[in-house]
């Protein structure tokens, strides 16, 4: 049927467009597929020893507590990761975090993550509240290959109102 | 209905920097989008919680294609008036994300220009900034395509008695 005078070409057209995209769209998620997210959750286990037994966290999940946050600090067994903007950062930071925000990936890979060991323990916090960077470079390590990921929720804030230690400026240079 | 034209050579012109302008931005958000991966948009788009979860990642692949054809066919004026109507209800439909997140108090990425302008938050500027864009994106669907379109604006709505032909353009270039 031939196309008549009035909305009709035009509205051939723009669905034209559209069709373009959507195939454009189903081309690139054929070649540039992206890796289902892990259901991770906190999980328990038991250990025995000297007649005792005792429940432990195996895998913290998704989040850590402050407490969790702390003792990871002190015990140097984890890595902290900041995700919030760089200006942030460099006013306070947990000492020794990396900072790697949402824009660190719009360019691909961050060189930061160089240094961090792929089976290492990772702590990513934000701002706290309903910041949602951590959960953005939370998921984002996850493509990446990074396998032991937490969020420390309360983030920065809270760290900063207990009195914890903190970091100014850029020490690590990246 | 009868849809005006430019006809004067300054509106003509107007409306090919209104066409530079709302396109090639489409086209540069389109293109950082895709450099960042769908993944990284995808979370962009899950910090609006406007989009049930099914929904994410499908539009994650989808809009930076549609911004890229609709916002590349704008700048060369192809099909102006439809591609304008297409760029017009996108910045329609981001808007409305930006104003929804920003009244809700949300503290997400924008995900709107890859942090290009140190905007990686959202924020009223953003707003301010869509409504420019949609200004110029509504003159070009009202007006035509203006100078240098690649191809002839169609007159929507138009009867066909009335030019004598069967299918009904007009020059809106000169």
């Amino acid at each position: 049927m031939a196309l008549q005078s009035g909305w009709e070409r035009p509205f051939a057209r723009l669905s034209a467009l559209v069709a373009l995209a959507a195939l454009a769209a189903a081309a690139d998620a054929y070649f540039r597929p992206v890796p289902a997210p892990s259901a991770k959750r906190a999980t328990t286990g038991t250990v025995t020893g000297d007649g005792a037994t005792a429940e432990v966290v195996t895998d913290r999940g998704d989040f850590v507590t402050l407490q969790d946050a702390i003792a990871l600090f002190e015990s140097g067994d984890g890595y902290f990761v900041d995700a919030r903007p760089r200006a942030q950062y460099l006013a306070g930071h947990i000492p020794g975090a990396f900072h790697i925000d949402v824009d660190a990936f719009r360019s691909g890979r961050p060189a930061a993550l160089d240094f961090l060991p792929e089976d290492g323990e990772v702590i990513i916090y934000c701002g706290g509240g309903d910041c949602d960077a951590s959960k953005i470079v939370m998921r984002m390590l996850e493509s990446y290959g990074f396998t032991r990921l937490s969020i420390f929720e309360a983030g920065y804030p809270v760290w900063e109102a207990a009195e914890q230690p903190v970091e100014l400026g850029n020490p690590l240079g990246l | 209905m009868r849809l005006p034209t430019a006809t004067s050579t300054p509106a003509s012109a107007g409306l090919v920097i209104c066409r530079l302008l709302a396109g090639g931005a489409f086209l540069l958000a389109g293109f950082l989008k895709l450099k960042g991966g769908p993944l990284l948009f995808q979370m962009s788009i899950e910090g609006f919680r406007m989009v049930p979860w099914w929904g994410t990642m499908p539009l994650a692949y989808f809009l930076p294609w549609l911004e890229i054809i609709a916002g590349g066919a704008l700048v060369l004026g192809v099909w102006s008036r439809q591609s304008a109507a297409i760029t017009l209800g996108l910045y329609f439909v981001f808007t409305l994300g930006l104003a929804s997140a920003l009244i809700r108090g949300l503290n997400i990425d924008c995900g709107c220009f890859g942090g290009l302008f140190g905007e990686s938050q959202v924020g009223w500027h953003s707003v301010a900034r869509n409504a420019v864009f949609m200004s110029a994106s509504a003159a070009v669907l009202i007006y035509g395509g203006g100078r240098f379109a690649l191809t002839r604006d169609e007159i929507a709505g138009a009867d066909p008695s009335e030019s004598g032909a069967g299918a009904s353009a007009m020059e809106a270039t000169p």
